[in-house]
């Protein structure tokens, strides 16, 4: 690429990174300031800036129990997406009759919003005895169709020699996905955690449903409740979200080489 | 690897910042109170309020000593108010007051003004 392309291409993609990231600079911006965010002009720089929003939210509210309930769904989420999606995506990999049908299938069903099956997975839930429950609230996310996905295009990726030479070894099934399909699928790997921590980490609806027992609000009903609770809370409200959201973008750059290189494996071929 | 980096450096912060918390929640709240030409008011009485969600409430009180000055212990509130006030000299404005965290030992920068309040 010439230079002065290169210019024009890098000059474009800063310009938009900023309009991308001037949102999330408001809020921050917001959180340390506390002003009014109708003002007009708006300042551009923030002024008079302390931390005392985020010591309002770390006090006024019950943020570690919500926090505490965030990451225990969480993990719970996660740990299931990793075992159901590698098991779901092995055997997708697999030849058997009907496999596309079940393809198919799980592609359509991603064509459902879950808003529309809440109810039967409400109703599911309660014949389980797990509302107001951690196991409740991570239920209809400990496994998703997209990571399954995920999974099958890194797995489909890993040579099948190497495979059967696992089978000549005799090593049963559920170790070749142990100690050959996933060390080999790291990013496939990196891109579940992500994405299904971000999905339960930023999940409301559900946890609103099936949750009554204020000692289960996950962070997101937390913040619904905040915001109930007072009128003039520019501030404090904008450090709960910059609280809210640390988590997910600590572990989103921990995670985004591999993140992206599992998003994009199985995009090309050859 | 980042993970342990991640990890190490994180409970590094929070032991640090802990530790200083620790050293320094005694609740102490110092400060003085003068009158409105400037002179030392003794025997004011001086109100903590704690600010709590939706309004603020009245905790407990102390009176200045001889040279003006006053010592409040104990309190917790991380958002509180101070207001002084002495008969025969009125009272000063309810001053709000915020600490990084509870207990927090705090010195205050200005008097508390006697005749400035209602």
């Amino acid at each position: 690429m010439r230079p002065s392309r290169a210019a024009a291409v890098h000059g474009a993609l800063i310009a938009v990174s900023v309009v991308m990231l001037v949102p999330f600079y408001w809020v921050l911006k917001t959180s340390l300031t506390g002003e009014n965010i109708f003002q007009y002009p708006p300042a551009l720089l923030p002024r008079a800036i302390h931390p005392f929003y985020y010591v309002d939210v770390w006090y006024y509210i019950p943020f570690v129990r919500y926090l505490t309930n965030s990451v225990i769904v969480s993990v719970i989420v996660v740990a299931s997406n990793l075992v159901c999606n590698a098991l779901a995506a092995y055997a997708l990999t697999l030849r058997f009759r009907g496999k596309r049908a079940i393809i198919g299938l799980l592609l359509s069903c991603m064509l459902i919003p879950f808003q529309a099956t809440i109810i039967p997975a409400y109703l599911i839930t309660k014949e389980l005895r797990l509302l107001n429950s951690h196991l409740g609230l991570a239920l209809p996310l400990c496994s998703t169709i997209v990571c399954i996905f995920v999974f099958k295009a890194s797995f489909d990726a890993v040579p099948r020699s190497l495979i059967d030479a696992a089978r000549i070894d005799g090593l049963p099934e559920w170790r070749i996905i142990r100690h050959v399909m996933l060390p080999l699928s790291t990013s496939a790997v990196a891109t579940t955690v992500i994405l299904s921590f971000i999905w339960s980490w930023n999940s409301f609806l559900w946890p609103l449903i099936v949750v009554r027992n204020p000692e289960l609000q996950t962070l997101p009903l937390g913040l619904s409740t905040f915001l109930s609770y007072m009128e003039n809370t520019t501030g404090a409200l904008y450090a709960f979200c910059i609280m809210v959201l640390v988590p997910g973008i600590a572990l989103f750059l921990l995670e985004q080489r591999r993140f992206i290189e599992g998003l994009t494996s199985g995009a090309t071929k050859g | 690897m980042r993970y342990a980096w991640a990890a190490g450096i994180l409970v590094l912060l929070v032991g640090s910042c802990n530790l200083w918390v620790a050293l320094h929640d005694d609740g102490i709240v110092r400060g003085w109170v003068v009158q409105a030409d400037g002179r030392l008011a003794a025997g004011a009485t001086v109100s903590f309020w704690e600010k709590t969600l939706t309004t603020l409430e009245r905790r407990s009180a102390t009176e200045t000593g001889p040279d003006g000055r006053f010592v409040l212990t104990g309190q917790a509130a991380h958002h509180f108010a101070l207001q002084a006030e002495k008969s025969g000299l009125g009272a000063s404005q309810r001053r709000l007051y915020r600490r990084y965290f509870r207990g927090q030992n705090l010195v205050l920068d200005e008097p508390l003004r006697l005749g400035e309040g209602r």
